[in-house]
């Protein structure tokens, strides 16, 4: 298992990882009831701080991503179809307002960019 | 549990006085001490090592009062090691295991080797780095469950220094384990610490989550007068030049237009000492 | 404690066993008993000095972060006073033995009062510098030492002078090092009691 600390991005650490976590949960990269590093070790392993990966965890167990046995550890949860949708309609809008913020900069109106991603679909089809 | 409480822990001596510092470090952390000289650093670790009596408030360590304190759970790295000049490290090791009750010699040896300290030379021709190495290595020889480190890693180069702060962090990857440190390279800190505690002529301005910290604050750079235009409560400290200002504000009070650049804990406690002053 | 004990015999043993081979070879061709008492007054003196090199290394401040009490730390300091004062005394009276006699009345004179002298150098000087600290305990130190020097310039005897003196004092010699045992273990509670008060 990979991830990434970058120290220098501004985003949250907890969030990179949360991000990089659920990208592999999501591609299958970690399997469902597989057994993740425990919060402690993943601390450890990465040079950050505990307190960080404990709540990344707890973001990841809260959007079900991963479910925890007391004393044994946290596991990746069984792939949840729902879910997978929900983070890709996430993903979905968040790169619909990046296109919408290009647009708008270059002067592109709404039926152009239509016409635009309309001729995309088709190709791609 | 904490590993650590101090409650409005006081000390008072002409011309100095620590106020009021209270925080609490809990098991499998470390927290990190970092102040300028005479901020009170030292003043603290010694009441919390029942070398000073407190004036007013308590410390609580490992559960127990300070003075009631079993030392043998204690690994200590003191500034100015303090070791007797004419012995070596082999006659020091024995002299700590009559000390110790958990002494480990075999720990000890490695220690020694892996910080290449030569076991029959004397301590009195150290260096203070070696020195340094010492001390760490008696501290984490015994089986400690909290160790106190007062500046130790001072007179290391940075590739040792990155290889003892690793070691301070492997020791707490037993979650029973706590490390309170004191130091001025603040570098080590960030690489190592959950908790910051920030002293300023002895009172504690700031005990908080590192990464929390560090997310709640950026470096702005703009002109002056779009600097003036933010909210001074948000605004840390601020650094005025020729070229324009910068300083430190907290995300989400800079208008939306700017930008805010990452900001290290060096750079925090700098703007922050200068702005207090 | 064993530990502190052992780090003091580190610091000492070589240089100890090297000044009294010095002193009793000195004193045995020499025609008095002087060097052979200032042995025993130096082996009552090196307890303090310990202490000053201990405060200079700041091992005082760093043992006041090991698991030892302060009552041990000044009973490492007691003890070794005793057993320094102690070897040097029964070689001190072997060799005095050989040139006075054994059992004569100054002998016995000499084994009772260099006893109790020697043990009052320490119980004077060691609570005031556990008090104080060896820096402003010197003055005392250095006071100590002039006067403790005097007090042996006045007892040293050769054979023929002071046979006088000698007798007169023969009748009150058992209890003279009786004193000083007695003001040793009195000084001993007061250092503990001191140090206890102190801040490192």
């Amino acid at each position: 298992m990979n991830i990434f600390i970058d120290n220098k991005s501004g985003e949250p650490i907890y969030s990179q990882i949360c991000t990089q976590l659920k990208n592999q949960i999501l591609s299958g990269a970690l399997r469902e009831d597989e057994a993740l590093p425990s919060i402690r070790n993943l601390a450890k392993d990465l040079r950050i701080s505990v307190i960080t990966t404990k709540r990344a965890y707890e973001e990841l167990e809260r959007e079900g991503f991963l479910y925890t046995i007391p004393a044994k550890g946290s596991f990746v949860a069984p792939k949840n179809v729902e879910l997978l949708r929900e983070e890709n309609l996430k993903k979905i809008e968040a790169h619909l307002g990046e296109v919408a913020r290009l647009a708008a900069a270059c002067g592109l109106d709404r039926a152009e960019l239509i016409e635009m991603f309309e001729t995309l679909t088709e190709e791609s089809l | 549990m904490n590993a650590l409480e101090l409650n409005g822990l006081c000390k008072r001596w002409p011309g100095f006085s620590l106020e009021d510092v209270t925080l609490a470090l809990p098991a499998g952390c470390i927290l990190g001490l970092v102040g300028e000289n005479g901020a009170g650093k030292t003043t603290t670790i010694k009441l919390i090592l029942n070398m000073l009596r407190a004036d007013g408030g308590s410390a609580t360590v490992l559960g127990q009062d300070a003075a009631a304190l079993d030392k043998n759970d204690v690994g200590v790295v003191l500034d100015e090691a303090g070791l007797p000049q004419g012995l070596n490290p082999g006659q020091i090791g024995r002299i700590m295991s009559g000390i110790f009750r958990n002494w480990d010699a075999a720990c000890y040896a490695r220690y020694l080797d892996r910080f290449e300290l030569p076991h029959g030379k004397p301590y009195k021709a150290f260096s203070r780095g070696m020195k340094m190495k010492l001390a760490i290595a008696i501290a984490l020889s015994h089986n400690a469950r909290l160790l106190v480190l007062d500046e130790p890693t001072g007179g290391l180069d940075p590739v040792v220094r990155d290889e003892i702060v690793e070691l301070f962090s492997e020791f707490t990857r037993d979650a029973d384990r706590a490390v309170l440190i004191s130091s001025h390279i603040v570098s080590d800190l960030e690489k190592l610490c959950d908790y910051i505690a920030f002293l300023h002529k002895g009172r504690l301005v700031l005990f908080e989550e590192k990464d929390a910290l560090l997310e709640r604050y950026g470096l702005l750079r703009c002109d002056a007068s779009a600097l003036d235009a933010i909210d001074p409560g948000a605004v840390v400290g601020r650094r005025d030049s020729a070229y324009g200002a910068e300083a430190i504000v907290r995300r989400g009070a800079a208008p939306a237009g700017l930008a805010l650049s990452p900001v290290g804990l060096e750079e925090l406690f700098i703007f922050m000492t200068k702005g207090a002053r | 404690m064993k530990g502190l004990l052992q780090k003091e015999f580190y610091q000492l043993w070589g240089w100890w066993l090297v000044s009294l081979g010095i002193f009793l070879a000195v004193s045995t061709l020499s025609g008095t008993s002087f060097y052979a008492v200032f042995a025993i007054l130096m082996a009552g003196m090196l307890p303090g000095s310990m202490l000053s090199q201990d405060e200079q290394c700041r091992w005082d401040s760093y043992a006041g972060a090991l698991p030892v009490s302060r009552a041990q730390l000044v009973a490492a300091k007691y003890l070794i006073a005793l057993i320094l004062i102690g070897t040097a005394w029964l070689l001190a009276c072997v060799t005095q033995a050989i040139r006075l006699g054994l059992f004569t009345r100054e002998w016995v004179l000499y084994v009772t009062f260099s006893l109790g002298v020697g043990l009052l150098c320490p119980s004077l000087l060691l609570p005031i510098l556990f008090k104080f600290g060896s820096t402003k305990g010197r003055v005392a130190y250095l006071i100590g030492l002039g006067a403790l020097f005097g007090v042996v310039a006045a007892l040293s005897v050769s054979a023929e002078d002071g046979m006088a003196f000698l007798g007169y004092l023969q009748a009150h010699a058992a209890l003279f090092p009786l004193v000083s045992a007695a003001l040793f273990a009195v000084s001993w509670r007061l250092s503990v009691a001191f140090y206890q008060r102190r801040e490192l």
